[in-house]
This record gives C-alpha cells, sequence and structure tokens, in this order.
C-alpha cells in the first residue's frame, strides 16, 4: 500500500513538472503571413466580434491574424506612447474619438489610403489616418417597468427628485467620460450648476461601465449611463422593451471606434494590414461588429441589421467635441466635475 | 529518491546553497525590491507639482475622508474579529472551527468584484436581506455612503483578524486556565488577564495591514461611496497612469500616498515581537475554555453569531441564490473558461512556489538572527521592514513595475506573465511571512535545540524536523496566497497587453460583452474553485509521507 502510495504521489510530482513546463502562453509556429492586431479587451473575448472577424478574415487571405488585447483604448494609447515606431502591431483597432489626437501626436500611425466614401457616420470630421468601423451614442437606459414616464431632458431629470441614475467615473472609464462632454456641451459655462444639481440623484459613481451596469440591473438605481445600442442587446435575447434607452431633447454625445495602421507595418505587412481595414468595412464585418460590440454599423449595412436595430430610438441631434479640444480640456472638465460633487 | 537527497546533500557542500550568507540575500529581496520601487517613483516624481496638488481643496479633502474611514474601518474590523475569534476558540466542533476558519482565509482574499456583487445581492434595494429587514429599515436606506464603505472593509477584513487572533487565542497554555479556575476568574477576567495580553502583539502589525488596505482600495470605496466626495488617492494614480499617461504626476502621488502611510507605520511601529508560549496545535485539536458557559461568553457569542450572519454568511449566501442560473453548468462547455482557469492556475502556482521558497527562507533568517542576543536588534528591524513594505500597495508595485519594464530594461525580452507572478509574489511573500512568523518561532525555539544535538542542518532538518512539523501551517498560507493569487486584477490590468486571460479577466469581458449571468456564473465558480483549493490544501496537509 505505502509502496502504490509513493509511487503515485511520485507520478503526480512528474506530471506536474511536465504540465508546467508545457507554457500556455507559447505562440503558434509561424507559417502563413501573419498579421498583428492590438486591440481592447472586450474585443478578443468570447463574445467579443474578435473570433469570428478572425475565421472570416483567415478565409478570405490565406493569412494569419493575430488578435492581442490590452485593457482598453486608453491601454492601446499608452502603448503607442510607449513604444512609438517599435511597436510589433500592424493594426491598431479600438481608438475612440476623444483619443484620436493623442494618437496622433505619437506619430506612430500612417494614413491608410482607403476609400471612405461608404461611410455613413453622422459626423464628418475625419483624419486620414483614423478609420471608423463602428459607433454609438451615449445616453440613459432605463428600467420602463419601474419608470414608466422616462425624462426628455436634463432639467426634466433634475426636477423628478425619486429617479435616481448610476453613472460611471470619468477619471476611470470612456462612457463617463461621455457623460462629463455630454453636459459640458449642452450646458457648456452652466455645467458646473447642472452637476450640482444631478449629483443629488446619483445612486453612485462606479469605476467602469461594467460595474455601472450590473448594478443597474440589480435593481440599484432607475437609469443608467450607457449605450443607445443597449436597447437592441436586451430585445435581442427576448427581453422585451423592459429596458430601454431615454432620449434627451438637446441631442446624445457620439463615440466613434476607430482603426489604424502603424507605421511599423510598413516594415512588415502594409498592404495586408490595408486590406484588413477594408475588409472591416464589408457587410459581413459590419455585421459581426454591430452585433457582437453592440455598436452601430459606419456603413449603409445600418438599415440591414436586424429588427432590434432598427427599433432603437434616433439621437435628436449629435453632440461631438473635435479630439484636441478634448484632450486639452479634459483636466479641467474633470476638476469641475469633482468640485460640483463634493461640495 | 536516497540517490536524489545525496545529490542534494552533494550541491549543498559545494555551492553553499544552504548557507547563511545565501539565505540573508534572499531575505533581502522583499525589502529591497519594494524600496526600489519606491526610487523608480522617485526619480520619475516631478517635486514641484506636490505644492500644487495639496493646494487644492479635493484633495484635502479626500485625504481627510481616507484617513478617516481607514480608521473606522480598522477599529470596528479588529472589534469584529475579535468577537468572532472568540467564538470561535469556544466552538466545540472541530470540523466546524475548520470550516470557519477556511472561509475567513477566503474572505480576505475575495477578488472586490465579487465581494461587491456578494454585498449587493444581499444588501441592494432589492437584495435579499435588504427586503427582510424592510420592517427594521428606514423608508430611505440604502447602502451607498460612509456606511456601505465601511461595511465592505469590515467584510474582508474582519475575517483576518478574526483568523490571525484565532491562532493565538487558541494557543494559550492550558495552565493559564487551571490558574484562573483556581482564581475564580470570570469570563471578563480570562479575557482581560489571558487572551488580551496574547493578542496584543498582533494588534500593531494586523492594525496596519487592515489600515493600508482600507485606505487604498479603491474599486470598493467608489461603488459603494456614492458620489466622489468618497474616493481616494489609488484612484488619482490609477487615471493618471491609464488614462491621462501622466507619469511624473502619477509618480508624485504614489509618492504621497506611501508618506502617508509611512506616517501611520512609524505611530504603530513600536512593535516588539512575543514569541508563543506553548507548543502551538492544529485547529481541529480540543480547546479547553473554562468560561464556555458563562453568560458573558453567550452574549459576546449572539454578538459574534449575528456579525458572522449579516456580514458573512447572509452576503455569501445570496450571492450563490440569487446568481445560480441555468448557465451554471453551461459554462462549463465554454473553451475560454478553461483557457482562463488553466492560466490563472498556472500563474498562481509559479507565484505559490516562488513565494513559499523566500518566505521559507526568510523565516530561517529572521529566526537564527533572533536565537543570538547580538543580532536580536537586527530580527526586530527585519520585521519592522518587512511590515514597512505592506505600504506599497499593488498599484505603486505594478506602477513602478511598469515604469521599470518599459524605461529601465525595454530590450529585455521575457514572457510577460513574469511581471504578473514577481508582483503577485511581492505581496504573497509578506502576507505568508505575516500569517507564519509566529508558528516557525515557536516551532524552532522547541526544536532547534534538538537538531543541533542530532546534527542536522539544511535539507536534512527540513526534510526531517521542519517539513513534518510545519506542513500545517505552511499548507494552509500556500492556500491563502493561491487564492490571492487566483484572483488578482491589479497586476493583470498593468500586465495584460501580453493577451494573457486569467479568471478574473474573463469575468470582465464577459460583462463588457453583456453577458451578465455567465459572469456572475464564473464569479461563483471562481468562489467554488476557492474553496476547493482551501480544502485541497487541508487534505495534503493531513497526508504523511510517514503514513
Amino acid at each position: 500500500m505505502y509502496t502504490l502510495y509513493r509511487f503515485t504521489l511520485n507520478c503526480a510530482y512528474v506530471l506536474s513538472i511536465v504540465l508546467f513546463s508545457l507554457n500556455p502562453f507559447t505562440v503558434t509556429a509561424k507559417t502563413k503571413t501573419q498579421l498583428t492586431v492590438y486591440t481592447y479587451e472586450s474585443f478578443v473575448g468570447e463574445w467579443g466580434p474578435g473570433p469570428q472577424l478572425k475565421k472570416d478574415f483567415e478565409a478570405e487571405c490565406q493569412c494569419e491574424l493575430i488578435f492581442k488585447a490590452f485593457g482598453d483604448g486608453a491601454a492601446l494609447l499608452t502603448h503607442l506612447r510607449v513604444k512609438k515606431e517599435q511597436t510589433q502591431a500592424d493594426v491598431i483597432m479600438g481608438l475612440d474619438n476623444n483619443l484620436l489626437f493623442d494618437a496622433l501626436n505619437t506619430k506612430a500611425l500612417i494614413p491608410h489610403t482607403i476609400d471612405t466614401s461608404s461611410l455613413t457616420l453622422p459626423i464628418k470630421d475625419r483624419i486620414d489616418i483614423f478609420l471608423p468601423y463602428d459607433y454609438g451614442y451615449f445616453s440613459f437606459i432605463y428600467n420602463s417597468e419601474k419608470l414608466p414616464h422616462p425624462p426628455t431632458s436634463f432639467e426634466e431629470l433634475v426636477q423628478n427628485k425619486n429617479i435616481r441614475f448610476i453613472m460611471q467615473d470619468p477619471r476611470s472609464s470612456t462612457p463617463g467620460l461621455g457623460l462629463l462632454t455630454t453636459v459640458k456641451k449642452t450646458f457648456d459655462t452652466q455645467a458646473a450648476d447642472m452637476w450640482k444639481k444631478l449629483s443629488q440623484q446619483i445612486v453612485t459613481v462606479a469605476p467602469g461601465w461594467s460595474e455601472a451596469y450590473t448594478l443597474f440591473l440589480k435593481g440599484e438605481a432607475e437609469m443608467v449611463w450607457s449605450y443607445i445600442t443597449s436597447q437592441a442587446y436586451h430585445e435581442s435575447i427576448g427581453e422585451g422593451k423592459k429596458y430601454k434607452a431615454a432620449i434627451f431633447n438637446t441631442g446624445n454625445y457620439i463615440q466613434v471606434e476607430n482603426v489604424a495602421i502603424t507605421k511599423a507595418s510598413l516594415k512588415r505587412n502594409f498592404a495586408l494590414a490595408k486590406k484588413f481595414m477594408q475588409f472591416l468595412l464589408t457587410d459581413k464585418a459590419q455585421a459581426i461588429i454591430a452585433q457582437s460590440n453592440w455598436m452601430h454599423s459606419v456603413t449603409d449595412y445600418n438599415e440591414k441589421l436586424p429588427i432590434y436595430f432598427q427599433n432603437l430610438p434616433k439621437a435628436s441631434h449629435t453632440l461631438y467635441y473635435k479630439s484636441q479640444t478634448v484632450s486639452e480640456n479634459k483636466t479641467l472638465w474633470i476638476e469641475e466635475w469633482q468640485n460640483a460633487m463634493v461640495e | 529518491m536516497k540517490h536524489f537527497y545525496l545529490l542534494i546533500a552533494y550541491c549543498r557542500d559545494i555551492c553553499f546553497f544552504f548557507s547563511p550568507v545565501y539565505l540573508y540575500c534572499i531575505t533581502l529581496l522583499l525589502p529591497v525590491s519594494g524600496f526600489f520601487s519606491l526610487y523608480i517613483l522617485i526619480s520619475y516624481s516631478d517635486p514641484l507639482t506636490i505644492f500644487d496638488i495639496i493646494s487644492k481643496v479635493y484633495f484635502q479633502t479626500i485625504i481627510i475622508f481616507s484617513f478617516f474611514q481607514a480608521l473606522l474601518s480598522t477599529v470596528l474590523s479588529l472589534i469584529g474579529g475579535l468577537f468572532l475569534a472568540l467564538m470561535t476558540v469556544r466552538l466545540t466542533s472541530s470540523r466546524l472551527r475548520v470550516f470557519l476558519l477556511h472561509v475567513f482565509s477566503l474572505l480576505f482574499v475575495t477578488p472586490s468584484i465579487i465581494a461587491i456583487t456578494a454585498i449587493i445581492a444581499a444588501y441592494g434595494k432589492e437584495g435579499y436581506a435588504t427586503s427582510a429587514l424592510s420592517f427594521f429599515l428606514p423608508h430611505t436606506w440604502s447602502i451607498y455612503g460612509l456606511h456601505g464603505i465601511i461595511f465592505a472593509h469590515i467584510f474582508f477584513n474582519m475575517p483576518l483578524a478574526a483568523r490571525v487572533f484565532f491562532e493565538r487565542l487558541q494557543n494559550t497554555p492550558i495552565i493559564y486556565f487551571y490558574l484562573a479556575q483556581n482564581l475564580r476568574f470570570n469570563a471578563w477576567n480570562i479575557f482581560r488577564h489571558i487572551d488580551w495580553p496574547s493578542l496584543y502583539p498582533t494588534l500593531r502589525s494586523l492594525s496596519l495591514i487592515i489600515f493600508t488596505y482600507c485606505f487604498t482600495s479603491f474599486a470598493v470605496i467608489m461603488v459603494f461611496g456614492g458620489t466622489p466626495k468618497y474616493t481616494n488617492l489609488e484612484l488619482a494614480i490609477y487615471q493618471h497612469i491609464r488614462f491621462d499617461y501622466n507619469i511624473p504626476v502619477a509618480a508624485t502621488l504614489a509618492l504621497m500616498q506611501t508618506v502617508i502611510l509611512f506616517c501611520v507605520l512609524i505611530l504603530l511601529s513600536r512593535y516588539r515581537y512575543m514569541p508563543f508560549k506553548t507548543p502551538i496545535k492544529g485547529a481541529d485539536l480540543p480547546i479547553y475554555r473554562p468560561e464556555r458557559y458563562s453568560y458573558f461568553a453567550y452574549v459576546s457569542d449572539i454578538i459574534a453569531f449575528l456579525l458572522l450572519l449579516f456580514i458573512v454568511i447572509v452576503p455569501l449566501l445570496s450571492i450563490f441564490l440569487k446568481n445560480m442560473n441555468t448557465q451554471f453548468f453551461m459554462l462549463l462547455a465554454s473553451s475560454y473558461f478553461w483557457k482562463a482557469l488553466y492560466n490563472s492556475l498556472f500563474i498562481a502556482s509559479i507565484t505559490v512556489i516562488l513565494s513559499a521558497f523566500i518566505c521559507y527562507f526568510s523565516l530561517e533568517c529572521w529566526r537564527s538572527l533572533f536565537i543570538h542576543g547580538k543580532t536580536r536588534l537586527v530580527a526586530q528591524r527585519m520585521i519592522t521592514f518587512y511590515n514597512m513594505c505592506w505600504v506599497f500597495t499593488p498599484v505603486i508595485i505594478s506602477t513602478s513595475t511598469f515604469i521599470f519594464t518599459t524605461f529601465w530594461i525595454p530590450k529585455i525580452v521575457y514572457p510577460a506573465w513574469w511581471n504578473i507572478v514577481i508582483i503577485n509574489s511581492f505581496f504573497s511573500v509578506l502576507l505568508m511571512f505575516f500569517l507564519l512568523r509566529d508558528r516557525y518561532m515557536k516551532h524552532c525555539s522547541d526544536y532547534m535545540l534538538l537538531s543541533q544535538s542530532l546534527g542536522l542542518t539544511g535539507w536534512k532538518r527540513f526534510k526531517i524536523i521542519d517539513y513534518p512539523l510545519l506542513r500545517s501551517p505552511f499548507y494552509m498560507g500556500c492556500a491563502i496566497v493561491f487564492v490571492l493569487s487566483l484572483g488578482d486584477i491589479t497586476s493583470v490590468t498593468f500586465f495584460r497587453e501580453s493577451g494573457i486571460i486569467t479568471l478574473p479577466l474573463y469575468i470582465y469581458q464577459l460583462l463588457f460583452s453583456y453577458q451578465f449571468d455567465l459572469a456572475f456564473t464564473a464569479c461563483l465558480w471562481l468562489i467554488i474553485i476557492s474553496l476547493g483549493i482551501f480544502f485541497i490544501f487541508n487534505l495534503l496537509q493531513k497526508k504523511s509521507f510517514y503514513a
């Protein structure tokens, strides 16, 4: 018995050593041309568009598409700032409109020279380096069972003290910054006053979108700051019209996600990178992105998206700041917000 | 096997593998890396911005607030932990006692996303406890605010305090109680004259750990705080490094935080180590407590039970009841889940092996310094230095590692998960050292003369004396460290560019893709796996090589 016990134990040791020596993070051997795309975390996740895009693009190009995930858009930008032209990435995917100016300043990206006439974006302000691949509007999402008559403006929201909402911190999350810019764009010099009034109705300021939305779904508040397209998700899984987007008549702030080619790709496979960007504008890719990233399509494929996308309410008009303005004033705006909330 | 030991013995003679000089170097690893990271921060910080930052009202508010809430959380966690420890030590069922200790160990190392979900499931607007207690609670009651923050901090830290206190209470010499009975001590006298003196020496380091934790935990403060009024420096550091990429300001803020924590440390640093009096027992052995059936003990046990019920049991049960859905087993079919689990287990295993190794040598070095009168002062200072390392929070260590790897050694190529392992090991060694030092000291004072008289040194001493007797607490320490590393999110956030998916990251990925049900299911699995790890290590410690 004892020998058997020792034998099993030794086997377990050997087995564990063998298991550990097989490094789980090894990259597969190079056989085809590789295109490396750096993107954000949820893009490449099991439910993100990454896996399906990889499959479809690889079938077309006879190459290997490697997605590498960074935390979020800001982390991608940090990478560009640190590595500059030394980056291993051929394509950077997931820079939103607020980050473009800083990304441009890294001088690590080059113009994509792709025909953008098929784009149907609501804003025409373009930089020839960045190619938009999806967009969405920020808005409040409310639970229509608890809140049959949602507010239609910030003033109405402030008047109805029973409505409480959850927002994200603009210092640590993109949607949070979206609310900050929305209020700033709408109220300009009165923004601080509006924040003072709004602060009475904030349940909590969550560190990120996922925490905020989790709290909302657990019934902690009547409204949460998110995207109009969140409504489409709930409709798609058969939750009917329980969760809806509240459209304010003052307009909705837009978020456009962009893809760009790095200077480093010139030495490797610029042509392939360009092909990938063209692929992103095809109907096939747009369908995948819209339905797993839950964003609008940037081409006229928007009209062919499933019914729950067609049912989405339209933004009354588009609010938008130039990337440079956001980059230069962000710190000031955040300070203004902080001071208004603390008082 | 015999040949293997022989080989080790030869190696020892050749390379002095177990010679003290080598040991001292390993011992220095921890403080040196801590202070090196501080040096990196100083070299990148911009001293002129300090005045700029301090002059802002906002920063003054958050520093005062952080200080206040951390102090309150620490005091309450320690008081709660005291009641829990007294109850645990009075329990007659040893199985229940061991189970409770596992749960206590687990709670301290729970990832914050799970703790947040658990507390919301119980005390949120639609939580079970809120609806059950709606009769007693005011209509406008909500978990958000200062009380929410303090509740969450007690949820994390009270179990740690209870665990550490239990260890001391359990090992009170039985003769004290015989004496107490002769002197007709009542329960209060027993607490005052027997328990308190043995708990007192741990109070300082424990309160330092809890204070640091509460002072710097930003996810909890943000979610339960309600407004940005309740926030802390840690978030500002995170913001400046991840979003604004303003390293000078981030480094300055990190430096300010470290300075504040150092001030707290100095207040608490008059630490004198007090060894145990009797041989240390396992938690599953019966404990003699004469006051078990007195009124005083009943009242204290009822308070402890209520604390346990409302702070530990209700949130943990609620998270299971609320999130148990049809997808519970469906998750197991996902290859991503298994990949994430495998990566997490891989990183955690390497961390545990590395930190157990470093911790053993650190303990051995500390012990050998302590037993000699001449070097005892050095040993006391070593403890002070190790305590100092608690002020380096995950964000600070991650920030400096980030700066170090990107600017100082950009050319050196090595697998990026090593960064995660190294950062996790730093905290693991610290925690393990803190949890094991009393036991190790006692063990050595009991068996050192024996092993010297038998001529057992180095590997032989480890094999014959240390390992069989210290296996149980060592495995327990390993289990805690393993789970800590399993749930780590901070260092992974900094170094996830390497494309690693770990289990907590996978949960965030699911949340961002609107897969809330699956994400909560993954949270439940993470809790189950963590508990499973405690039980596996518990089984391991029972299996004897000399069976």
